[in-house]
């Protein structure tokens, strides 16, 4: 029952997914869902829109680079852990159909994420 | 806390209902539910990213749906399930990760303080970085 030798490569970009969104992601909701919302303007500031806030953020290619990385790999934990809870849960669902549902859905988010950043 | 990560099989021989059972596998269950917070709001700000190429006026609304009071709550409840997954995920460290000085491992604490030192300067810079913009 134990090991998880059939998916190693699955697992150690899980890993660092792990530690990016452990590092990234509170900052990231306080900066885009809550700093502002609570009316310091600083960070309302920073997400105006145009060159002087938002624009200003994401000026330079390497930002925009480590974001869409940060955003790829916080997904691919995350689609990771969902599937793994739901067969806790034991959610009778194919395991092709949650491998594809869960890994499909963050490849999609990663490839979008890469798209408008470069499109930015 | 210890390594439950790799220690799933052991809850589906219980039911669907295992993480009732026990207050650490409460505690395991919702550091497992944390990625689906971390998950929906990775999608916020992808779709953030992409409003802010759009019109201004686009944007704005996107602004004013994301900041409304109820997605607020909604975003309190993120940050308080994100904060517990980096808390979890840092103390995780010792069972992965097996340094030995001269044959001893090293203490857990040697392990997993420096990773709350780094989290809270990576924190500090970017929401100062954020602040010198915005200020700016």
């Amino acid at each position: 029952m134990r090991g998880r030798s059939h998916e190693p490569i699955f697992w150690s970009v899980f890993g660092l997914g792990g530690i990016v969104a452990a590092i990234f992601i509170p900052v990231i909701i306080f900066v885009t869902g809550i700093g502002g919302a609570a009316g310091w303007e600083a960070v309302s500031g920073a997400l105006a829109h145009g060159e002087d806030g938002i624009g200003a953020l994401l000026r330079h290619a390497p930002v925009r680079a480590v974001l869409g990385l940060i955003m790829a790999l916080a997904a691919v934990h995350a689609a990771h852990r969902i599937r793994h809870t739901l067969i806790d849960l034991h959610v009778h669902a194919p395991p092709a159909v949650l491998i594809v549902a869960s890994y499909g859905a963050a490849a999609v988010v990663s490839v979008l994420t890469a798209i408008v950043l470069a499109l930015f | 806390m210890d390594g439950e990560v790799l220690t799933q099989p052991t809850f589906r021989s219980l039911g669907w209902t295992w993480w009732t059972r026990r207050p650490s596998y409460l505690l395991v269950f919702l550091r497992e539910t944390s990625s689906v917070f971390i998950a929906v709001q990775v999608v916020l700000v992808l779709v953030l990213l992409h409003k802010a190429g759009q019109p201004a006026a686009d944007y704005q609304a996107y602004l004013d749906f994301l900041w409304n009071p109820g997605m607020v709550v909604f975003h309190v409840v993120s940050i308080a399930f994100a904060l517990l997954h980096t808390y979890t995920w840092f103390n995780l460290m010792p069972q992965t990760v097996a340094i030995r000085i001269r044959g001893r491992r090293i203490p857990g604490l040697l392990l997993v303080a420096p990773q709350f030192g780094g989290w809270a300067v990576v924190t500090g810079l970017i929401i100062a970085w954020v602040w010198w913009v915005g200020a700016g």
